[in-house]
Order: C-alpha cells, then structure tokens, then sequence
C-alpha cells in the first residue's frame, strides 16, 4: 500500500544518494564525539593505560631480570608486556562505544539523530565508521608508542625486539584491531539494549566475568570455549606469535570480528525494528 | 503539507491513536489541540518516523518521512525541548545537526541570533533553562529553512514574552508559505496562534475546521457584565427576551445577546456598566467537545461532599 504512494524511483535507494548520506551522517557523528567530554575521557583514559601499563609492567621486568626462574625465561615475551594496557583500554574503548549509543537514549538525542538520519540502518553503520576511524587512529598510535617505549627500556641487553622482527607488527596491530572490535562489540549491545547501565554489564561480563567462570568447565571444555571468549581472542592477535592454549592470529581475527558481527546485527535488529 | 490516512497506534493494550485521518495545509498555522494522553505526541512521532504505526500511515510533502534524503531542510520539528547531552553547548548541537543534513555552519549562527541564543551560545545546555532549551529547540527546526514545520507544545515553559514571540514566529511563518503544525492543550493559545485546527480525544479525531467555525459550532455565547445595578439590567434584559443569570452580586451572564444590544439597552436605561465581554471562549468549546474523551479528569469535592 505504502509501494503504491511512495515509488521506489522516488524513495533514498539509489546510491549517489546514500553515499552523499553516509557521509554527512559520519561527519555529523564525529562532531557529536568531539564535542562531549566523555570522548576525551575515556580516550585519554584508553592512552593512558596502554602507555602507563606497558612501560610499569617492562620496567619491573628489567628490575628483576637477574631473578626470573628459567620457565619465565623460556617464556618471556617482550611484545606481550608492552602491551599489557590492553586488558584496561578494552574497557574504556567498550564503554565508549556502548556510551556512544545508550547516551542518545538517556539524553533523548536520538530523536533528533533519527529525524536528521531516518535511515536507521545507514545511520548504525555511520555511527560504527566514525567510531572505527577515532578508535583505529588512537589505539594504532598508543599500542605503537608502548611497544616502541616498552623495546627502549628493554634494551638489546633484556631481548628487546625490533619493530620488522617477525610477527611483531602484525602483533602491534593486532592489539590496536582487538580495541576497535570491542568498542563495536560495545556499541553494538549498547544499541540492542538502550541503556548505560545493562550494556556496560552484559560488556563487563563478557570481557571480565565469564572468562573466570569458562574456567570451571571440565576439561577440555574450558580451554575450548575459554579461547574463542573475545579477550582470549584478542590475546592471540596480539601475540608475535601462536600462544599454546590460545587461537592462532588469523583465527583470533576472525574470531573476535564474528563477535563484533553478532552485537553489531543485534544493535543494527534493535534500532530498525523497534520505536524510539 | 502533512497527510495521515488512518494512523493507528497501539502500546500493548493503550490504543493511543486511533485511525485518525487528517490533512495539514500549507500558508496557516494548524492546531494540533488534545487533552493529555490523546495521543498528539504519538501522532507527531508517527509522522517523523520514530514510531512506526500499527496501521495507516503519514506523509510529509507527498513522502514517507524515511524516505526524504535530508529531511531537516524540508521538515523541521521540536518534540521535547528537553531531549539533547547536557553537556554539549547549543552551537554544538546546531553543529552536529546541521553536518548530518550538509547545512552550511554559518547557518547556526543565523538562527541562534533568530531565537536570541547568540550570547549563550557556547554554554552547555544542561546550564539553561527550560524555556532557553526551547529556544534552542526552535533553532533547531529552522536549521534546514524548511517547508515544514512541527511543534509539540512549544510555547511550555516560555515567559509571556516569549510567548508572542512563538506565536509571532508561527504566524510569518504560516504567511512565508509553510505549513505548521502546533500542539498545545491551551485552547486560549490557539485561539490566538492558529487560523485551523484539528481536535483530537483518546487518540480520535473529534473536529476539524478553522478556529472561528469550531468555536461557533459548538460553544454558546454569552456576555459577562459587571454592574452596580444587576437586578435592574437583568429585569430589564429579561424583559428583552434574554436569558440572564446573576453569578453574583454585581455579575451577570447573559445567553445568546451581543455586547453591543447588552451595552445599548443599558445606556437607554441610564445604567452603570463597568465591564463587558464576550464569553465564547475556545476553552469552553474545547472542553465541550473533549469533555467525554478526557482520560484524565480531576474530581473536585466540595466542601458539601466531603463534609460530614
Ligand atoms: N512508549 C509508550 N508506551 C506505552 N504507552 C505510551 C507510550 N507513549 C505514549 N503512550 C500512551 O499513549 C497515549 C497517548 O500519549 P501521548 O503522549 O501521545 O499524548 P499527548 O496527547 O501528547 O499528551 P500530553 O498532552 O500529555 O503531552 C497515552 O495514554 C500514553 O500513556
Ligand atoms: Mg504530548
């Protein structure tokens, strides 16, 4: 009935039109992350512990160099302790991506995002890019300056690495991946589920409390599901090279896109089906 | 124009519109007039495209609102003055909107001046009051210069001051050509802003027609006169055929008689009037014609009632 009023000739469908779209969206939403504090917040939060983190946990390795037992020897992996802010930026970068849509519905912004972008499923896929490009710049920049910070302070003397070793770079980049996926993991429950208060702990249950309880599954079920969890899979990726007990790089990758996939169709099903 | 052709809305059991039918012309100021709980702001958010209906739909200009490509330069609308981040300033938030619908920047400049922002502009709009979100709210509609535009309530909040200027707002508005939409329960606030209105209880349509049409179709008139001498002017109008009921020592209402034959039989009397006016007021029609779809209706005891 609605075909019969509204052709499709007529309607938003052909692609000049959505490019043209798309891409007012994705400026506006970058001018509504730049113009909150909470963006500069978390984001100097996410900096800050990537770098503070990297550099503590390497110093105190150098620091007690002379006492490590020969396992820790065998096993030292330099790149893994530059990268040791991880575990704490997944948090900030998750919850700026869930802020960045349960704010619109505490504040009722979103009213008037969807009048100016009644395209719901572009205006998610808008939100997600703009996200993507701040997140992607940062998260390249800090885990690049704590691996390259992290290998000054190791010295050749502690087995500090070069950044064309091998694995290495894929392993910075993989860190820096692993971030922008559980920021969409974020924004994509934080569009299923609306509010601050439930997507900040379905996300702090999944990177946080449900690893802890995988580990009371019977063997071998608790390595299994232990190591598709996405901050297992973020580990794999950014390890120079494959973990024992964890996922390989590549399947780590997918892994955890498979995730960001889930909450992104989850978030993109909420937004189109359901009012504001 | 705005066009809804049997829109239904339904929240589980709360049928809060009910297939309501209407056009909005352009070049008048349409009132959008209900009690509260009528459905005006389900019907507005159903032409926007933020709920979608249960059945029937809306247009704007002849489309589906979702499929308008930048909607804010045809259709601009304030639902909730309240509704944005607190802590954003208002140019940032006339920014952000004015990017996702390629209005040029210089353009919230022009309407923060409009709305009289200009010297708050770079504060944080959890710092203002309701009425100043109201005129950012404002701003914000005539961002994209649009053809349309709608308003819930607009003028709650607003000091009198502010509420000419809405009203003086709306009306050159109306007389650029544009089609707008204003919602209020303030049957007085019409009477004064809109030429045309569209009267809705429980989600139905109960009337449509110019502001001078409905109150003449479904108000009685009468005048109100103050008078030192009420028992001699209700004799002598009575005895003109008048149905006159003293209100109290010095008051009368008086049915279906002009001020102009009430003030003339007076002075052919030699009696003192100190004032008289005209009651058919649009409240009393509005209440006339919604009195039974109320959905919220305060019980008044009296002291009679009540006492024991
Ligand atoms: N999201 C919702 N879920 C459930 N019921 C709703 C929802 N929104 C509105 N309603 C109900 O629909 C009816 C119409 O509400 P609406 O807000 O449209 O009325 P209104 O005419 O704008 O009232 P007011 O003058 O008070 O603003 C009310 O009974 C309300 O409780
Ligand atoms: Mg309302």
């Amino acid at each position: 009935m609605t075909e019969a009023i509204h052709p499709r000739t007529t309607a938003v469908a052909s692609d000049p039109h959505r490019t043209a779209v798309f891409r007012a969206t994705v400026r506006s939403e970058w001018t509504k992350l730049g113009t909150v504090r909470s963006t500069y917040w978390t984001l100097a939060f996410t900096v800050v512990a990537i770098l503070g983190l990297g550099i503590l946990f390497t110093a105190l390795e150098v620091g007690r160099w002379d006492q490590r037992t020969p396992q820790e020897i065998a096993e030292f992996n330099p790149l893994i302790y530059s990268l040791a802010g991880m575990n704490l930026a997944q948090i900030s970068i998750g919850v700026l991506g869930v802020l960045m849509m349960t704010s619109e519905y505490s504040t009722g912004t979103i009213t008037s995002t969807l009048a100016a972008t009644p395209q719901r499923s572009l205006l998610l896929t808008a939100k997600v890019t703009a996200f993507a490009v701040v997140v992607v710049v940062v998260s390249i920049v800090s885990t690049m300056a704590a691996f390259l910070i992290g290998q000054v302070i190791l010295g050749p003397d502690h087995g500090g690495l070069s950044i064309t070793d091998p694995g290495v770079l894929r392993g910075v980049l993989g860190g820096a991946t692993f971030l922008l996926f559980i920021g969409v993991i974020g924004l994509g429950v934080g569009a299923a589920v609306r509010r601050t208060t439930g997507a900040v702990a379905i996300l702090f249950a999944v990177l946080l409390v449900i690893p802890g309880l995988v580990l009371l599954l019977p063997s071998p079920w608790d390595e299994r599901v232990g190591q598709i969890l996405p901050s297992a899979a973020g580990e794999a990726m950014a390890a120079p090279q494959q973990i024992p007990q964890l996922l390989s790089p590549t399947i780590g990758v997918l892994v955890l896109a498979a995730w960001a996939l889930v909450a992104f169709g989850a978030g993109g099903l909420a937004l189109a089906r359901r009012d504001v | 124009m705005i066009e809804a052709t049997n829109l239904t809305k339904r929240y589980g059991p709360v049928l809060a519109v009910d297939d309501l039918s209407f056009r909005v012309a352009s070049g008048q100021v349409t009132g959008f007039l209900g009690p509260n709980g009528s459905g005006k702001s389900t019907t507005m958010r159903m032409v926007l495209g933020l709920d979608a209906p249960t059945s029937g739909h809306a247009t704007v200009a002849g489309r589906r609102y979702q499929d308008l490509r930048f909607p804010l330069r045809q259709v601009g609308a304030l639902l909730d003055a309240n509704a944005g981040h607190p802590g954003r300033t208002a140019r940032n938030h006339l920014r952000w909107l004015a990017d996702s619908n390629v209005i040029p920047r210089d353009r919230v400049d022009q309407v923060l001046e409009i709305v009289g922002l200009t010297d708050v502009s770079d504060r944080r709009t959890g710092t203002f009051s309701l009425g100043m979100r109201q005129r950012l709210g404002i701003a914000a509609t005539m961002l994209g210069d649009p053809e349309v535009l709608i308003f819930d309530e607009p003028v709650n909040g607003l000091d009198p001051e502010g509420i000419i200027w809405v009203r003086q707002l709306l009306r050159s508005l109306a007389d650029e050509g544009r089609t707008i939409l204003v919602s209020s329960h303030l049957m007085s606030e019409m009477a004064l802003t809109a030429d045309h209105l569209i009267v809705i209880g429980r989600g139905r349509l109960l009337s449509t027609g110019s502001v001078a049409d409905f109150v003449e179709r479904s108000s009685s008139h009468h005048v109100r006169a103050l008078t030192p001498d009420a028992v001699r002017l209700a004799r002598l109008l009575r005895d003109h055929g008048a149905l006159v009921t003293e209100i109290g020592p010095e008051e009368l209402s008086i049915e279906d008689f002009a001020c102009r034959d009430v003030g003339a039989l007076a002075a052919g009397a030699g009696l003192t009037l100190y004032e008289l006016s005209p009651q058919d007021s649009l409240e009393d029609a509005f209440m006339e014609a919604t009195h039974e779809q109320a959905d919220f209706r305060a019980t008044v005891h009296t002291l009679e009632t009540t006492a024991p």
